[in-house]
């Protein structure tokens, strides 16, 4: 499967959860787990980036008017570094090792 | 005049408080701009992993290790995990769904709002991670001297002034000394 198939998949998936609305509909939130989180999983990178990276640099940043930007470059840094080690880990699993000999 | 050597006295009061609720420790100690920001990190980590798993993300019996660093999160993690049991566990927020019976309880029964697969892994895995970093600021909250956020925001006295740099640790003495 290439990079553009996944992408694609992916993509499609996203659409599919865009889609079915009546779940969200019948959604509790805080009481009943969020519908078709199978599909939107990967999404909750950004959040826990943000969030991760906030109250880090709450207590480390020592001028706070430099907090926002600190933020966004630490959550930025961890989105893309997440990134890259898929990406890593897509040429390693798909590309390399199929290409090694089984013994 | 103050030094970048010079420490202040842990602030145990600030620990509790940073326990008691998120950000609350820099808060009760002056620096509430630090403490605000605390607070938001650590709640949009907490509340999207509850939005995500429900309350059944936090289950102290079920999820007994998880819990653990949930707690660094303080009450908040208790009362939902208050709430999983009141609602769901009890069966008033949803019908309870009888499973396969095993060894140990042979009449098993769970919620047909329990959190499974991705939305409780991640839900978990979030509260879990919020409960981490409010431990993080926790321990900044006992450490670090009260309302040395200053006017600047960068007066970096007492103990954690060994992270400040010679140019910012000498610009301190001299606001401290004006």
């Amino acid at each position: 499967m290439s990079l553009f198939a996944i992408i694609s998949d992916a993509a499609a998936s996203a659409s599919d959860a865009a889609a079915s609305v009546s779940p969200i509909l019948a959604w509790k939130p805080f009481l009943q787990p969020a519908p078709n989180a199978q599909h939107w999983w990967w999404l909750l990178l950004i959040p826990m980036s943000i969030g991760v990276s906030l109250a880090y640099k709450a207590i480390r940043v020592e001028n706070l008017n430099q907090l926002p930007r600190e933020t966004l470059r630490m959550a930025a840094q961890i989105v893309f570094g997440m990134i890259g080690l898929a990406l890593a880990l897509y040429v390693l699993v798909i590309l390399i090792l199929p290409h090694l000999p089984a013994e | 005049m103050p030094t970048a050597k010079e420490t202040t006295p842990l602030q145990p009061v600030a620990a509790i408080a940073g326990w008691v609720f998120p950000g609350l420790g820099h808060i009760v100690n002056g620096n509430i701009r630090r403490g605000i920001a605390a607070m938001a990190g650590v709640l949009l980590l907490f509340v999207t992993g509850v939005l995500v798993g429900g309350v059944d993300a936090i289950d102290r019996k079920e999820d007994g290790l998880w819990f653990i660093g949930q707690a660094a999160c303080g009450p908040i993690a208790f009362a939902v995990d208050s709430a999983n049991t009141a609602f769901l566990k009890s069966g008033s927020a949803a019908p309870m769904i009888p499973l396969p019976p095993s060894v140990l309880n042979p009449q098993p029964q769970a919620s047909a709002f329990k959190g499974l697969a991705h939305a409780n892994e991640f839900g978990t895995f979030l509260a879990f991670l919020a409960g981490l970093m409010n431990a993080c600021v926790i321990l900044d909250a006992l450490v670090r001297a009260p309302r040395s956020d200053g006017a600047a925001g960068s007066a970096m006295r007492g103990r954690r002034a060994d992270d400040a740099s010679p140019t910012v640790s000498a610009n301190t003495s001299a606001g401290g000394a004006a």
